[in-house]
């Protein structure tokens, strides 16, 4: 009898090492430093930056900052040292990204940097890659709204770093006409829409038709003119049935 | 187990991981523990060690996340990598993670394993008594073995599991299993049996060795 034929089987790990494992993991995970700026809820003692109305002006959510705030010392913001976006949290998760200038005034505005979240105007929260609108999480924020919004809101073209990446993202006053994506794989087409200056919303839906990771269809159609900033769905094939 | 991942390539996790998103590496975790575990088991003999291993693995990529470049879709040819390199040198991957590892074990201190003990021990003293005759081979030839016999990577997911060319992938698997064969006809051992063991392994999908 030859000993390789004995190769034993693959086994599960036991259910509590992986529990622990997992966990453990996430200990790490949490407490390692972020290089992003972090903002999160009720932090005592911490200076209030924003505001984020979530579903209307009843279920504000504070936003403070827990990281230093970069003041100048005539009290103004140092622009330049703030973070491209800042991270938002909820129960202590993180549940987005908002861009910097939508959740502080550009240093050229008229009476100092006052974050845009006070008063009326919503902050567009974006799932952790970005470009995916958290909708679920706060339905009524979005580039959408801003688009939306009174004249009065004064919009500046955002410049979006993610990896080597940089997308810039224009006003909405700004349209683009939607290249064909169907059939293309979904991270690079989410990437195309991204550098459109388009917030991408990617649902997933199992298809034997199409091979996983690709664009089944796409909401507004192929060649739609859209105003930039407003929410482009695209259907990713999740699962290959066939 | 997360609706929000489903479907999500492991690329797009990995890049969310490197952004530090914490959930995202734990879906890899949820993907891929079982197949690095097992691989870390076939290299060592021993499932406690593979658990410690296993644990040693991920923090290794959590630690490394921003330098790694992915090949294809999948991250476990890189995960695989990162386990030949914690097996190499066990003792001292070990120890980087210690403090971590021992509050791993503290968890859960009574359910080493689950229902098939037995079985598990059968399995170590089968796996130690093939790690045994794989002795003879030089490291890079076991594992080799192990990638692409064993965990099933292609030949372009084992290059760039340990970067070499693909070719180097081949003239090594090819030498391992020629040294195999030898040592098995040594053994005054039918040869076909390497055969089996290696077609029972293979994948339907991609170019397989």
């Amino acid at each position: 009898m030859n000993v390789l034929d004995q190769l034993p089987p693959s086994r599960p790990m036991p259910t509590a090492r992986h529990h622990a494992a997992r966990r453990q993991l996430e200990d790490v995970v949490v407490s390692a430093p972020r290089t992003w700026w972090r903002v999160s809820r009720g932090v005592t003692g911490a200076v209030v930056i924003g505001l984020v109305i979530a579903g209307g002006a009843a279920a504000a959510v504070l936003l403070t900052s827990k990281g230093p705030i970069p003041f100048t010392s005539n009290g103004s913001i140092e622009w330049n040292k703030v973070p491209n976006y800042i991270s938002v949290y909820s129960g202590g998760k993180v549940v987005g990204y908002a861009p910097r200038a939508d959740v502080l005034l550009p240093p050229t505005t008229t009476g100092g940097p006052l974050p845009k979240g006070f008063g009326s105007t919503p902050i567009p929260v974006y799932s952790n890659n970005l470009h995916t609108l958290k909708d679920h999480l706060y339905p009524d924020l979005g580039y959408v709204a801003l688009g939306t919004a009174p004249s009065s809101v004064a919009c500046e073209p955002i410049t979006v770093y993610e990896g080597t990446s940089k997308y810039n993202i224009a006003c909405p006053s700004v349209t683009v006409t939607l290249p064909n994506l169907i059939g293309m794989s979904t991270p690079t087409a989410a990437g195309k829409l991204s550098g459109l200056g388009v917030v991408v919303n990617v649902i997933n839906t199992p298809s034997s038709l199409a091979p996983k990771g690709t664009v089944i269809s796409m909401t507004p159609a192929p060649g739609s003119v859209v105003a930039s900033r407003s929410i482009v769905t695209i259907e990713n094939s999740s699962k290959s049935n066939g | 187990m997360n609706g929000e991942f489903e479907g999500m390539p492991d690329g797009e996790l990995w890049n969310r991981a490197a952004a530090h998103d914490g959930a995202a590496f734990g879906e890899l975790f949820e993907r891929h523990s079982s197949a690095v575990y097992n691989h870390c088991f076939r290299r060592t003999g021993s499932w406690s060690t593979a658990e410690d291993l296993t644990s040693v693995v991920f923090l290794e990529a959590w630690r490394r996340r921003k330098e790694v470049q992915l090949y294809g879709d999948s991250v476990l040819p890189w995960l695989l990598a990162v386990a030949n390199n914690a097996t190499r040198n066990s003792n001292r991957s070990t120890r980087r993670h210690r403090r971590l590892l021992a509050k791993l074990v503290g968890a859960s201190p009574s359910s080493r394993f689950d229902n098939d003990a037995d079985q598990r021990i059968d399995d170590e003293r089968a796996m130690t008594s093939i790690l045994e005759k794989l002795s003879t081979l030089r490291i890079e030839e076991r594992e080799i073995l192990a990638l692409c016999d064993w965990s099933n990577l292609s030949y372009a997911e084992a290059a760039a599991a340990i970067d070499v060319p693909i070719g180097t992938v081949r003239s090594r698997l090819s030498r391992a299993r020629e040294h195999l064969r030898s040592l098995i006809e040594e053994d005054g051992v039918q040869t076909p049996a390497i055969e089996v063991l290696t077609t029972n392994s293979m994948k339907e999908t991609d170019e397989r060795p």
